[in-house]
Order: C-alpha cells, then sequence, then structure tokens
C-alpha cells in the first residue's frame, strides 16, 4: 500500500483519547451476527432451512473474521479497512449459498480471510 | 302477511328516544314497527328490549308530538329487512334504504335480513388476487387482495376519503373484466364529504356502477346504526347472487362507534372503556366479517372502512377494537401530511395481513416480497436515524448512516409522495429499486437475494427518470 506524504506537513496535537486497538474490540460484529447469521428468511428457498453444518460454517467464518479484524488493527490497520472489506458481503451472502456448493463456497472464504493482512505501507514523498 | 293489524296503544312511558309500551310482549326482538302520531304520520321504529311487561321502542327519527295517550304502535316487520334488487346500481338512498334521488322507490327482488347471515367459516375462499390500487405504499408495501378488509387510520384534517376515493377510481386486478360494483355507505358525514365523493365517482364514470347510503351528520343517530348493515346486505346479494366484485367503502366509522355509545348510553347500558359498550367489538365484528370470497362463488366483497382516530391516538377504542379485526390497516401521518406528502401513509405503522397470498412471481413480480422487506427496513432505519440525530447532530454519523438518512428522505419525497398519480405495480417496484440503486451499496441489501440484485439494482435508473417524475 502507497500513502504519500508531503514534504511540509503540520502537526495537530488535540490531548484526546482515541480507539486504542489494544483494549477496544469491535461491536460491529454484532451487527452481523445479527443480520447475517440470525436474521433468516421463511421465504428464501436457500435459507428457510439451515442445516447444522451450515449454521456451524457460517459461525466459523464470522468469528475467523472477527479475530482477523482484531489482529489488523493491532497492528496499527484503521476500522475503514474492516468495515469496508469486501469480505463482509461475502460472509453476508453464505446464507443463500445452496449445500450443493457449500463445502467449497466456505473453504473459499476462510481462506480469503486467513489471506487477509495489513500491506506493508510505503511512504513516498 | 297478517290480514289485521294490530295496534298497541298503551305507551307508557317516553324517554329520549325510547317508547315503553305495554301489553306487547308478541313484539319480536329487532321488529321494526310504525310509530302512529296524533296527527296522523308515522315514523319509523325498532323493538330494542321485550320482556313480560314492557316493549321497549327506540324511534328512528326525532320525538317530537309525541304524546303518551294518543300515540300507538303498529307492526312492520318481525326482522329489519331491506329489499335488494340490480337495480339498485346506479342509486342513491338514505341511512336505512329509502330513496333520495328523486325516483320511485325499487322492486325489490327479495327482502333479506340486514343482519345477514354469518358466513360458513369453512365455505370461506382464501383471497389470493392481487388488486392494484396505483398507490405504491399500498400495492408495493401493504397489498391489498380482493375479499380484503383494510381500513383506513385517518385523523382529523388528514386526507382519508381523498385516498378512499382514489383507491375506488384507480383499483383494477390485472387481467380481469369482470363485472365490479362500489356500495358507498356514508355515516355521520357532512354533506361537504359525501358531494366529494359522489362528485368524483360521477367525473370517472363511476356513478352508475356504485350504490349510496347516504346517513349524514344531521340524519338521525339511530339510523346509522342501520346504515352499514344495510349497504353490506345489497353487497353480499350483489356479490354472492349475481357474481359482482364488489368494493364496499364504509366512511366514518368513527361516527358509528359514536352513535352505538349515544345510544347505549340512552338505554342506560353499564359502560366499557371510554364510555364505549362493552360489546362493541362484537357488534364492529359483525360489520367487518362481512366481507370475503367463498368458494364456488365468483364473486367477493372487499371492504375499506375509514375511521378518524381520535387525537390520533391508535391506543383508542376504536381503532384498537377494529384493528383486531379487520385484515391490516392504512395508517395516516400528520407530520407527512404537514410537510404535503399526499398520500401521507405512515408505512411502519401500516400492515396488510393478506399481502403474501397475493403477490410473487405470476401474480406481482418475482422480487416483490424481499424488495418490499428490504425497503421497510431501510426506511425503519432511516428513521431510528433521524431520532440519532436529534441527539447527537448529523455529524457525528458515519457515512453509511448518512446515506439511510438520505433514503428516508427520498423515500418520502419520491416513493409515498406520489400525488393523485396511478402507478402501475412494474413502476412502484421498479422505483423502489431505483431508490435503493441511488443511496444504498449492492453490500446493505441483505433481504434480497443475489439474484434479483443482479437483475434490478440500478439497471432501471434512468428508465425510471422518465415515467415517475
Amino acid at each position: 500500500m502507497q500513502i504519500k506524504f508531503p514534504k511540509t506537513y503540520c502537526v495537530f496535537d488535540f490531548e484526546t483519547t482515541g480507539l486504542d486497538p489494544a483494549k477496544d474490540k469491535i461491536i460491529e460484529i454484532g451487527a452481523m451476527l445479527r443480520e447475517d447469521f440470525l436474521q433468516q428468511s421463511a421465504f428464501s428457498e436457500m435459507d428457510a432451512y439451515c442445516p447444522m453444518e451450515k449454521q456451524d460454517g457460517m459461525l466459523k467464518a464470522l468469528l475467523a473474521f472477527y479475530h482477523k479484524s482484531a489482529q489488523i488493527l493491532k497492528q496499527g490497520g484503521n476500522i475503514e479497512m474492516v468495515l469496508e472489506s469486501p469480505l463482509r458481503e461475502k460472509i453476508g451472502r453464505l446464507k443463500d449459498v445452496s449445500l450443493k456448493d457449500w463445502k467449497n463456497n466456505l473453504q473459499q472464504v476462510l481462506k480469503e480471510v486467513e489471506t487477509w493482512n495489513l500491506q506493508p505501507v510505503t511512504i513516498t514523498q | 302477511m297478517e290480514l289485521a293489524t294490530r295496534y298497541y296503544n298503551s305507551v307508557n312511558y317516553i324517554s329520549g328516544p325510547l317508547l315503553f309500551v305495554e301489553g306487547a310482549k308478541d313484539l319480536s326482538y329487532g321488529a321494526l314497527v310504525d310509530i302512529w302520531l296524533p296527527d296522523g304520520s308515522k315514523r319509523g321504529g325498532q323493538a330494542i328490549d321485550v320482556s313480560e311487561q314492557f316493549a321497549v321502542i327506540q324511534i328512528l327519527e326525532e320525538t317530537r308530538g309525541l304524546d303518551l295517550a294518543k300515540t300507538s304502535i303498529s307492526l312492520r316487520e318481525h326482522v329489519a329487512r331491506i329489499g335488494v334488487s340490480k337495480e339498485m346500481i346506479g342509486r342513491r338512498f338514505n341511512g336505512i334504504g329509502n330513496p333520495i334521488d328523486g325516483l320511485p322507490a325499487i322492486v325489490p327482488e327479495k327482502r333479506m335480513s340486514i343482519t345477514g347471515i354469518p358466513m360458513n367459516p369453512t365455505s370461506r375462499e382464501k383471497p389470493s388476487e392481487f388488486i392494484q390500487t396505483g398507490i405504491s405504499t399500498i400495492d408495493g408495501l401493504n397489498t391489498l387482495v380482493r375479499g380484503q378488509k383494510l381500513p383506513i387510520f385517518s385523523g382529523a384534517g388528514l386526507p382519508a376519503n381523498e385516498i378512499a376515493a382514489q383507491i375506488v377510481r384507480q383499483s383494477k386486478v390485472l387481467g380481469a373484466q369482470e363485472e365490479f360494483a362500489v356500495v358507498f355507505a356514508a355515516m355521520g358525514i357532512t354533506m361537504r364529504e359525501a358531494s366529494f365523493f359522489i362528485r368524483d365517482l360521477e367525473e370517472r364514470g363511476a356513478l352508475s356502477k356504485t350504490v349510496i347510503f347516504l346517513n349524514l351528520a344531521d340524519d338521525p343517530t339511530i339510523e346509522r346504526l342501520l346504515t352499514p348493515r344495510c349497504a353490506l346486505t345489497v353487497a353480499e346479494y350483489l356479490a354472492y347472487e349475481h357474481d359482482y366484485q364488489v368494493l364496499v367503502v364504509l366512511t366514518d366509522m368513527t361516527n358509528y362507534c359514536e352513535a352505538l355509545r349515544e345510544i347505549g348510553t340512552a338505554r342506560e347500558e353499564i359502560p366499557g372503556r371510554r364510555g364505549y359498550p362493552g360489546y362493541m367489538y362484537t357488534d364492529l365484528a359483525t360489520i367487518y366479517e362481512r366481507a370475503g370470497k367463498i368458494k364456488g362463488k365468483k364473486g367477493s366483497i372487499t371492504q375499506i372502512p375509514i375511521l378518524t382516530m381520535p387525537d390520533d391516538d391508535i391506543t383508542h377504542p376504536i381503532p384498537d377494537l377494529t384493528g383486531y379485526i379487520t385484515e391490516g390497516q392504512i395508517v395516516l401521518s400528520r407530520q407527512l401530511h404537514r410537510i404535503g406528502v399526499y398520500p401521507p401513509v405512515d408505512a411502519p405503522r401500516c400492515l396488510s395481513r393478506l399481502m403474501n397470498s397475493g403477490i410473487g412471481e405470476g401474480k406481482t413480480r418475482a422480487d416483490h416480497r424481499e424488495l418490499a422487506n428490504q425497503l421497510y427496513a431501510a426506511y425503519a432505519n432511516g428513521r431510528d436515524l433521524r431520532k440519532l440525530v436529534a441527539i447527537i447532530g448529523e455529524e457525528a454519523l458515519t457515512d453509511l448512516d448518512k446515506r439511510y438518512l438520505k433514503f428516508a428522505e427520498d423515500f418520502e419525497k419520491k416513493f409515498i409522495n406520489q400525488g393523485v398519480t396511478n402507478r402501475t405495480i412494474e413502476t412502484t417496484l421498479n422505483l423502489g429499486w431505483k431508490l435503493l440503486s441511488t443511496h444504498l451499496p449492492k453490500s446493505e441489501l441483505k433481504r434480497v437475494q443475489k439474484k434479483h440484485i443482479d437483475r434490478y439494482y440500478g439497471e432501471l435508473m434512468d428508465e425510471i427518470a422518465v415515467k415517475a417524475e
């Protein structure tokens, strides 16, 4: 990842407390749990009945995402990287995956979460 | 038919609209009677209480001129009935079925009891035909089906009459060409309101398909209790014996309930909640339940009652009890009305319990249910965020939250606020998609399947620009 840094800059020190990635938790995961896991549509062909295997997989993916995003914040990433990650939509759509495609789909998502890492930042001037 | 007419002369006591007659224990409960005055004129009345000693007759008109000595009563018929005929279509009647349009009385094909007979529950057919009202908040989010009873919960000054008139004017079942008729029953409304409806029906050529029963604000209160029943009897006759698709508009049920309270109080009955009689729920049910479809019969009765919530309070007995009986409600919002939205429908408080039977593939469109869910969820979220903004300010919201706020605003301005226009279901659904595509990213549309997003998201932006605006 490249960040362009100007030659002259000014520093503002606000003396406020900000997010401490080491201590603060991401609560957006709570919304994901509710909307992507708990909310189920009886009118949807795929989602009306969710077998144990699928439920287990969905939760695994959610938890993997949660732990990875906590790691990313600890390493210095910002919250937008987590909130705007395309993985969120992929996890959200797991409920509509058919049983036929389930194993493959889940494996793919879990792999993407695992390989999601903070890119080293290069600063140019 | 009896050969001799019996006159009951011992009127013992008159109190308000009630006459206490002695020696009339053969009178049937609910019988309609004629009350003969000393000057030879007669008034109508109904027996509302019979016992060994007294029969209590409720006079249907005013009591001036009655005296104890010379007033007498004769039986008209044992059961309150109204003569019905197909010829009633296009005619205008007063609250108990007497013509007021200057034309002669109808020749009845039969005389039917106005209380009707409850439908055999196992003969009821599940309503499932989509009615396109042309109003997006109804067609899109609270779909009306044929045979449903869907009231409009209004407030003082809100345009429920205009909306009902718009529904009557614009409603159609796609692809069907059957005979339809409208039965319009006015209870306690002003002449101005009644004229509005009549003129509206006339302008659209629907007057010739309408049976009108008018009990206006200055007509007798007691008559108000019979008006909806007369109207529904005619509706049942047209629907189940002549295969008409009947739309019944009852306005204003609040005046009906207040008449019920007034009479109940005059009869010194023990009052229930807020002074309304304890049996008001049952009484309303005997009106609202006269709707639907019967197995094996082609006709149907769809009811659109209108009521005015006193003080805009939905927990008031009238809307409260009505809501327990009817199959949903369309609630109007004063807030939206104030900012000029028409029709000012408060979408989150509305409901159509039969919606799912009338939408989807083959009826409206395959994406209908999910689109409605998504629009509702997004709008509700936007409304919640407004409360948050009132406390922490708009700047404190995330970008996504701000989009939801804008969505809610646009939804009110463009989806709800359609003016007096007639939108097809396609237009309504496409407009919904356009609003979602304009404000929210695909990843937020969690209530809709991917295949529908792929098909409709962002696709119809320009098309809609031409059609709806």
